[in-house]
């Protein structure tokens, strides 16, 4: 081989390595770009999650302390009012001099605390359904959509298909959905027809809740959503439950599944 | 390793051809690289590094007494090896991007490991294939191979920020 042969050898084998070296380094700067890349996308999801957690637990605090304004309010309103009535009955009891007078105030007094005692169950069923803890939810549901029948304002039609069993949790969280979504098609919607369907699947059980009322936008329930859904959610959560909200033609339709135990 | 290149080192200096010392290291240092990557790589078991280390061994040794004698250098087996360990480089490479729980890659040992084994091994092959293949005089060879001592530089400082630095626990 002669010098110039050598020399031209030399020169490939240097420029390949050079070409080479370089095609490495563009790679592992390839890898740091596109690591970066997906670690910014991880972080601006994690920061979406954080919100969205946050979102649901503000609405859960609210929901709340909306549920203590209430109970306080009927304690207040109702309990306190007539036990003061009663007590002022009490104090007359001692002063009234004759027997038929005596006898009057001990029936208005006996109906007072009747109606009191009426009261503090009335109180204690919406903090915790008796019929819920004795027979369960679909017959919990049935119970609440009889008393709302019966008021005239709205239909309220409930179907169950196949037997579960929830626990204690689940129980009452998708009671307090259904209220809640009861309530949002009474007081939003204007609906004056729901349906109900308990659905048994293989490990899931399926929850369909239809009304005939307005309706919501779909953009807006997947961009910005109330405090009544977003507590819905947030019970949701608590009990690995999953909503899907159903692009219906009318009315406002969403399907509910819970895993069971 | 040290041991290799003094008394490769001693070897040249004394005028002795030391071209046989790298058939063995080859083999050692394609063990010793499985072996890093045995801990990085999930499909790489102890039984697959096992079978991959016997035979590139027994490739070595055919090659040894076949191929290329203890007096020439060993190509081929260097250029196989540095073939595989790009590829062993470029999955881990995958592996770290894919990665669940993922910690920025300067942060990672395994990303020096990985680095300094693709530049050194590509910018190398082409020298390590070609090395047995040409003739060079001495002067030519000093240039080569001195190119081939940069990159080997570059490999030293990985494996020193690798060991620098403590790996972040996932």
């Amino acid at each position: 081989m002669d010098s110039t042969q050598g020399g031209l050898t030399i020169e490939v084998i240097i420029i390949s390595m050079a070409i080479i070296f370089i095609f490495a380094l563009v790679l592992i700067l390839f890898f740091v770009v596109y690591q970066r890349r997906l670690l910014k996308q991880e972080n601006i999801q994690r920061e979406k999650e954080l919100l969205y957690q946050k979102e649901l637990l503000e609405a859960s605090i609210q929901g709340q302390e909306q549920e203590r304004l209430r109970i306080a309010k009927d304690l207040h309103d109702d309990v306190g009012t007539m036990l003061t009535t009663a007590r002022v009955y009490f104090e007359q009891f001692s002063t009234k001099p004759d027997a038929e007078s005596r006898e009057k105030l001990s029936s208005k007094m006996n109906e007072l605390l009747g109606s009191t005692i009426q009261s503090v169950r009335e109180i204690s069923h919406d903090l915790r359904p008796v019929i819920l803890e004795k027979l369960g939810l679909s017959e919990a549901i049935q119970a609440l959509a009889d008393t709302l029948n019966e008021s005239g304002e709205i239909q309220i039609d409930c179907a169950r298909d196949g037997s579960f069993d929830l626990t204690k949790e689940q129980d009452i969280n998708l009671y307090r959905i259904i209220q809640e979504l009861i309530t949002n098609s009474m007081k939003h919607a204007q609906a004056k027809r729901v349906n109900i369907e308990l659905t048994v699947g293989e490990d899931i059980l399926f929850l369909n809740y239809k009304d005939n009322g307005v309706g919501i936008d779909f953009d807006q329930i997947q961009s910005k959503k109330g405090i009544g859904l977003k507590n819905i959610e947030s019970r949701l959560s608590l009990i690995s439950g999953e909503i899907d909200y159903q692009n219906a033609a009318s009315g406002f339709s969403v399907e509910i599944s819970v895993p069971l135990v | 390793m040290a041991v290799f290149e003094v008394t490769s080192y001693l070897l040249w200096y004394n005028g002795i051809n030391n071209h046989f010392l790298y058939h063995f290291y080859s083999i050692l240092e394609f063990w010793l690289i499985l072996n890093i990557y045995r801990g990085s790589l999930k499909w790489l078991s102890s039984k697959v590094v096992i079978i991959s280390g016997l035979l590139f061994t027994l490739f070595a040794v055919v090659n040894m007494i076949f191929l290329q004698g203890l007096s020439e250098f060993n190509s081929n087996v260097t250029t196989t090896s540095g073939v595989l360990i790009i590829l062993l480089s470029l999955i881990s490479f995958f592996q770290l991007l894919t990665k669940e729980t993922q910690s920025f890659l300067f942060s990672n040992p395994q990303f020096y490991i990985n680095s300094g084994f693709l530049i050194y091994f590509s910018s190398n092959l082409v020298l390590f294939y070609l090395s047995s293949r040409i003739e060079l005089s001495i002067e030519e060879s000093y240039m080569i191979w001195g190119a081939h001592a940069i990159v080997n530089c570059i490999l030293i400082i990985s494996y020193t920020i690798a060991l620098w630095i403590q790996p972040k626990e996932d």
